[in-house]
C-alpha cells in the first residue's frame, strides 16, 4: 500500500511524528564551510613544490603517431618531466583514436609554463579512416577502432559475450540480448503495433569543477588525491589500467568532494595514468593535473548516445502484448565498463515499470571515433526512459487512448514478479504518483491560450531507475562508530557526500539509532582505499539504502555494547530505552556519564546486505508553451511526483529532484556536444547550454510518494538517479501536444521545432 | 607590474603580469580559494566577486584592472566568525549541494541586495539577479528561495 507525505489523511504522519531525526527537514550538515568559501575542494589543494602538467591532445580522430619532436620542450627552463604517449604506464599503442586522445604530457612549475611547453610539441601523425555512425562502426567494411570486439583496459563490468546477431562483427564494447515468451505470437495478437526510433543526445555532465588529481609515489605505491565516487573500484580499474597490483595504488579523498553525477565514478584513460607517469618521471613529487573546460568536455566522459527502436503491440483496449527493442549506443574510442550498465539497465528497466508479456531485446555499445562515453545520473535508464516514455505517448494517441489510463493499465504493481529475474516488487508507488501529480498538476496548469502565435499543450511520463546496482547484483556496507566519553560520535563510511546529502542522512540515521544530538555527530568517509576495501562508494543511488541500513545496525550495536557495559552494574530488568545525550547515557529513570562506562572509546561496527535493489518510480507532468514563430519553448509548470519509499529528509528529496529537473530540461531542449566526424564544435560553456534559472519552469512542484520499502531504512528507497527518466520525455510528449509533432531527436531545439511548423503549416 | 588595491576591507600591493585574470591572482597570492574555476568564458559565475560593491566574473577581469578599485570576495563577507545574513540565508533554506557553486551565487545576492530589490520578491526578478550564474546541483529553485528570503529577512531589520 503506497502511502503520501504531505497530503492528509497520512499514514505516514504518525511514522514521522514518532521519529525525532529522521524523516525531518535536518539543516545539512555541511553548509559552514561552503557558505564562507572555506571549503577545500580537489582542486584548491597545492602542496608544497608540487610541479603542474599539460597534455599535447590529438586533434586527429584516429591516426598513426609516426614521431614526436619534444625537444623544444624539453630545453625549456622549468620543465621538469615531457613523457610522450608511448613512455606513459598503461596500455597505450601509436594509435590516437578520437579527438583529445594523448599524445605526450609534460610538468612544469606553473600551469602556463606546462602550457606553453605542451604546445610546442610537435607530433607527426598519419590519418587512419575513421567510423563515427555506431551503426555502420559495428557492421564489416567499417575501420576498426580496436583490433578485436571487448578490449581489456580494466574495466568493470567486463564480461564475456557471445554476439548472435551475424550483422554484428567488430569494433563491439558489449552485447546484450534476452527474449522472453515469444515477441511474434505477441504482436499477432495485438490489435496494433506502432513502431519508431528515438535518439538521444550525447551530453556532459559539465561539473563546475572541471577533474583534478594530484598524483605522488610513496615508494612503489601511486597515490591520487582526488574524487572518485566509487574509490576502490577506481583504485582497482586504475591499478588494472597501469599494469600494477591493487595494493599499489591508493585514492585520497580531498578535504571536500566535489559534485560528480557519476562522472567522478570512473578513472579517466588521459587522466591518472597521465599524472602517475609524470610523477614518477620527478621522482615521485606531487603533480597537479586539472583539466580545463574544453578539456573537460573533450577528455572526460559523456552520457552514451543512443538509438533505440522501439516496437510495441497493444490490444484495442490498450494492453501491452509484446515489445520488442534495439538499442545502438556510442560508446566512443575506448571501453571503461560503462557500456555494459547502458545495455543491461536499457534491457530491464522496462519490465521494471511495464507487464510486457512477450519481449525481446537487443543491445550493442559501439566503438567509434568519437569522445569517450561514461556515466552520468541514471546510466542507461535516462535514455530508455526517454525513448520508452516517449513511445507511450506516441502509441496511445495514435491508437486513440488517452496516455496516462495506457500507462495505468499496464503498470507493474507490489508483488508482480519482474520476468528478467522472478523477483516480485517490494513497493510501487506509480498510480500515487500519477494520481498525486495529475491532481496538483490540474490545479497549477494554465490551460490553452487564446494566442494563436503560442502553441500550448501538456504531456507526463513515468519512469524508474533501481536504488542499487541492477537487477539481480548483491550490494552491501560496512560503517564504524567510534563514541567518546565526551558524547561524540564518530561515523565512518565509505559514501562520499558530493552534495547530494549523505552525510547529512546518515547523521539523522545515527541520531535516530543513539539518542545523540545531530550536532555531536560527525560523519567521515574512510580516508583513504587502503581502510574501504571491497564497498562501493557513492553510485547508483545506493547511498541512503544500503549504507543507511548499516549505519541503522551500528547504531543498534552501540546501543547493544553500551548494554552489556551497563549489564554488571544495574539490574538488566531495567536497562531499557537506552539514549544517549551530550555525555550522558539513559536508561529507564537512571543515567549514568560515559566516562563511568569506559576510558578513551568505544567501536561499535554495522553491517547491511541487500540483492533487492528496489526500483524507485516517477511520474512527471510539465506544460509547455511554444511560440509558433521561434519555436522557443517556455515550461509553465511542472511536477514531479516521486516515490522515494520514505523521505528520510524531504528537503533534500526536493533539492534532488529540482536538481535532476534542470538536466532533464537541458536533455529534452537544450544541451548537446556537437560532433562533426568526431571533433567537438562546442566544447565550452559558451557554445554548450547548460541553463540558467531563467529556463527552469515558471512553477515547479515536488510531490514526495511514500510506498514504504520494507528493505529499506525506515522505508526508503532511492532517489538522485531515478529522478531523472521521466524528465526529458514529460517535456517531450507535451511538446506533442502542442504542436502534433512527435520529435524523435533530442534535445528538440527551438529551430527544430520552428522548421517542423513551418513543415507542417500549422503556423499559417 | 606593481598594483594596489583594496581587498576584503585591507589595502594590499601585489606583482601581477598584464595578462593575468584576476581570479589566478586571488587564489594563488592570497589562497582565497573560496574564488573558484570554472570555465574561464565568464559563463558560470563560480569566480563571482565584488568590483567597488558590483559582482564581477574575476576571470574575465585582467589583474592590472583592480588597481585603486576595492575588491570584495566571499572569505571578505563574514564579520568576526558571525555569517552574513545572505550566507545564513543559503544555509537555512538549502540553497546549495555540493557547494562550488556558492561564493558565486552568494556574492551576486549580496550585489542584488544593494540594489533595492523589489520587496515582496519578484521571481522573476531574482532569476535576471542570478541568471549569470551557473549551479548543476540544485535547479536553482531553493537558490530563488534563499534570495527571496533574503530580502524579506533584510527589510525586517
Amino acid at each position: 500500500m503506497s502511502t503520501s507525505f504531505n497530503s492528509s489523511p497520512n499514514p505516514n504522519d504518525e511514522k514521522r511524528s514518532s521519529l525525532d531525526a529522521v524523516g525531518h527537514n535536518v539543516v545539512k550538515v555541511d553548509m559552514d564551510d561552503k557558505v564562507t568559501g572555506a571549503a577545500k575542494y580537489g582542486s584548491d589543494i597545492q602542496p608544497d613544490g608540487v610541479l603542474h602538467a599539460a597534455l599535447l591532445r590529438s586533434r586527429h580522430v584516429h591516426a598513426v603517431i609516426k614521431s614526436v619532436d619534444t625537444s623544444v620542450a624539453e630545453s625549456m627552463e622549468g620543465v621538469k618531466a615531457v613523457v610522450t604517449r608511448d613512455q606513459l604506464l598503461g596500455q597505450f599503442d601509436d594509435r590516437v583514436r578520437y579527438y583529445g586522445d594523448v599524445i605526450a604530457a609534460v610538468a612544469a612549475t606553473t600551469p602556463e609554463l606546462a602550457i606553453k611547453a605542451a604546445d610546442s610539441i610537435i607530433p607527426i601523425l598519419e590519418s587512419l579512416p575513421s567510423v563515427h555512425d555506431p551503426k555502420q562502426a559495428i557492421r564489416s567494411g567499417s575501420p576498426k577502432v580496436h583490433d578485436v570486439n571487448n578490449p581489456d583496459f580494466g574495466q568493470h563490468g567486463r564480461h564475456e559475450f557471445t554476439v548472435d546477431n551475424v550483422e554484428y562483427v567488430q569494433n563491439i564494447d558489449d552485447y546484450h540480448y534476452v527474449h522472453i515468451g515469444d515477441v511474434e505470437q505477441g504482436f499477432l495478437e495485438a490489435d496494433f503495433v506502432f513502431e519508431h526510433e528515438y535518439i538521444s543526445p550525447r551530453v556532459n555532465p559539465c561539473n563546475l569543477d572541471t577533474h583534478c588529481t594530484i598524483a605522488e609515489w610513496d615508494g612503489d605505491t601511486v597515490v591520487f588525491t582526488e574524487t572518485l565516487g566509487a574509490p576502490s573500484r577506481s583504485r582497482d580499474e586504475i591499478a588494472d589500467l597501469l599494469g600494477m597490483p591493487h595494493d599499489k595504488v591508493r585514492v585520497v579523498m580531498p578535504p571536500v568532494i566535489s559534485s560528480s553525477f557519476g562522472a567522478r565514478s570512473v578513472p579517466q584513460l588521459s587522466f591518472e595514468p597521465v599524472a602517475a607517469t609524470l610523477s614518477r618521471e620527478v621522482g615521485g613529487s606531487p603533480i597537479k593535473l586539472w583539466f580545463d573546460r574544453e578539456e573537460e568536455f573533450t577528455a572526460t566522459d559523456h552520457r552514451h548516445q543512443t538509438s533505440y527502436n522501439i516496437k510495441m503491440g497493444i490490444t484495442s483496449k490498450g494492453m501491452i502484448t509484446a515489445a520488442k527493442i534495439d538499442l545502438v549506443a556510442d560508446t566512443g574510442a575506448y571501453p571503461n565498463g560503462v557500456g555494459h550498465i547502458v545495455l543491461s539497465n536499457g534491457l530491464s528497466r522496462p519490465l521494471e515499470i511495464y507487464k510486457i508479456p512477450h519481449y525481446e531485446f537487443e543491445g550493442v555499445s559501439a566503438f567509434t571515433n568519437n569522445l569517450i562515453a561514461g556515466e552520468f545520473r541514471g546510466i542507461g535508464s535516462t535514455q530508455l526512459g526517454y525513448a520508452l516514455e516517449s513511445h507511450m505517448d506516441e502509441m496511445a494517441r495514435r491508437a486513440d487512448i488517452d496516455p496516462i489510463k495506457f500507462r495505468l493499465m499496464n503498470f507493474v504493481e507490489e508483488g508482480y514478479a519482474r520476468p528478467n529475474t522472478g523477483r516480485p516488487i517490494e513497493s510501487c508507488g506509480l498510480i500515487e504518483c500519477v494520481e498525486r501529480g495529475l491532481s496538483t498538476f490540474k490545479k497549477i496548469q494554465n490551460g490553452p491560450s487564446n494566442d494563436p502565435e503560442k502553441l500550448r499543450g501538456w504531456g507526463m511520463a513515468a519512469g524508474t531507475h533501481t536504488t542499487g546496482l541492477g537487477a539481480v547484483d548483491l550490494d552491501s556496507s560496512e560503517v564504524k562508530f567510534i563514541l567518546f566519553p565526551n558524547g561524540s560520535l564518530v561515523v565512518e563510511v565509505e559514501v562520499l557526500d558530493h552534495g547530494q546529502g549523505t552525510d547529512t542522512v546518515m547523521t539523522q540515521i545515527a541520531s535516530e539509532e543513539t539518542g545523540i544530538d545531530i550536532s555531536n555527530i560527525h560523519v567521515q568517509h574512510y580516508a583513504d582505499t587502503d581502510s574501504a576495501d571491497a564497498y562501493l562508494g557513492s553510485v547508483a543511488s545506493r547511498s541512503t539504502y544500503i549504507t543507511g541500513l548499516a549505519v541503522q545496525d551500528a547504531g543498534r550495536n552501540l546501543i547493544s555494547t553500551i548494554r552489556d557495559l551497563l549489564s554488571p552494574l544495574y539490574d538488566p530488568g531495567k536497562i531499557e530505552d537506552i539514549t544517549i545525550t551530550n555525555n550522558t547515557v539513559s536508561f529507564g529513570n537512571q543515567s549514568v556519564q560515559l566516562s563511568d562506562l569506559f576510558d578513551e572509546s568505544i567501536i561499535s561496527i554495522g553491517f547491511a546486505e541487500s540483492e533487492l535493489n528496489p526500483p524507485a518510480y516517477g511520474a512527471h507532468f510539465a506544460e509547455v508553451e511554444i511560440d509558433a514563430l521561434t519555436g522557443h519553448v517556455t515550461i509553465l509548470c511542472y511536477v514531479a511526483a516521486q516515490d522515494v519509499g520514505f523521505a528520510i529528509n524531504p528537503k533534500m528529496v526536493e533539492g534532488q529532484l529540482e536538481g535532476a529537473i534542470s538536466q532533464g530540461i537541458e536533455f529534452a531542449l537544450r544541451s548537446e556536444v556537437k560532433l562533426d566526424r568526431g571533433i567537438p564544435l562546442n566544447p565550452n560553456l559558451a557554445d554548450y547550454s547548460v541553463i540558467s534559472a531563467w529556463e527552469m519552469p515558471q512553477k515547479l512542484i515536488c510531490e514526495i510518494v511514500e510506498s514504504n520499502e520494507e528493505s529499506g531504512p525506515y522505508g526508503a528507497k532511492g532517489i538522485g538517479t531515478p529522478a531523472m527518466p521521466p524528465i526529458a520525455p514529460a517535456i517531450i510528449n507535451a511538446i506533442r501536444d502542442a504542436t502534433g509533432i512527435r520529435f524523435n531527436k533530442a534535445p528538440v531545439e527551438s529551430e527544430h521545432i520552428a522548421m517542423a511548423l513551418l513543415k507542417e503549416g500549422t503556423n499559417q | 607590474m606593481n598594483i594596489t588595491f583594496e581587498l576584503n576591507g585591507k589595502i594590499i600591493s601585489a606583482e601581477v603580469s598584464p595578462h593575468q585574470p584576476l581570479r589566478d591572482i586571488l587564489r594563488s597570492q592570497f589562497d582565497l580559494t573560496g574564488v573558484k574555476v570554472g570555465c574561464h568564458s565568464g559563463r558560470c559565475g563560480v569566480c563571482s566577486v565584488l568590483l567597488d560593491g558590483k559582482v564581477i566574473k574575476s576571470c574575465l577581469l585582467m589583474a592590472p584592472k583592480a588597481n585603486g578599485r576595492s575588491i570584495t570576495t566571499i572569505e571578505g563577507l563574514s564579520i568576526n566568525g558571525e555569517l552574513h545574513p545572505v550566507q545564513q540565508s543559503f544555509k537555512d533554506n538549502f540553497a546549495l549541494q555540493c557547494g562550488y557553486c556558492t561564493p558565486g551565487f552568494i556574492m551576486a545576492t549580496v550585489d542584488y541586495l544593494s540594489s533595492s530589490p523589489s520587496n515582496p520578491p519578484v521571481r522573476d526578478e531574482i532569476k535576471t539577479a542570478i541568471k549569470g550564474n551557473v549551479c548543476r546541483c540544485t535547479g536553482y529553485e531553493k537558490i530563488i528561495s534563499a534570495v527571496s528570503n533574503a530580502i524579506t529577512s533584510s527589510e525586517s531589520l
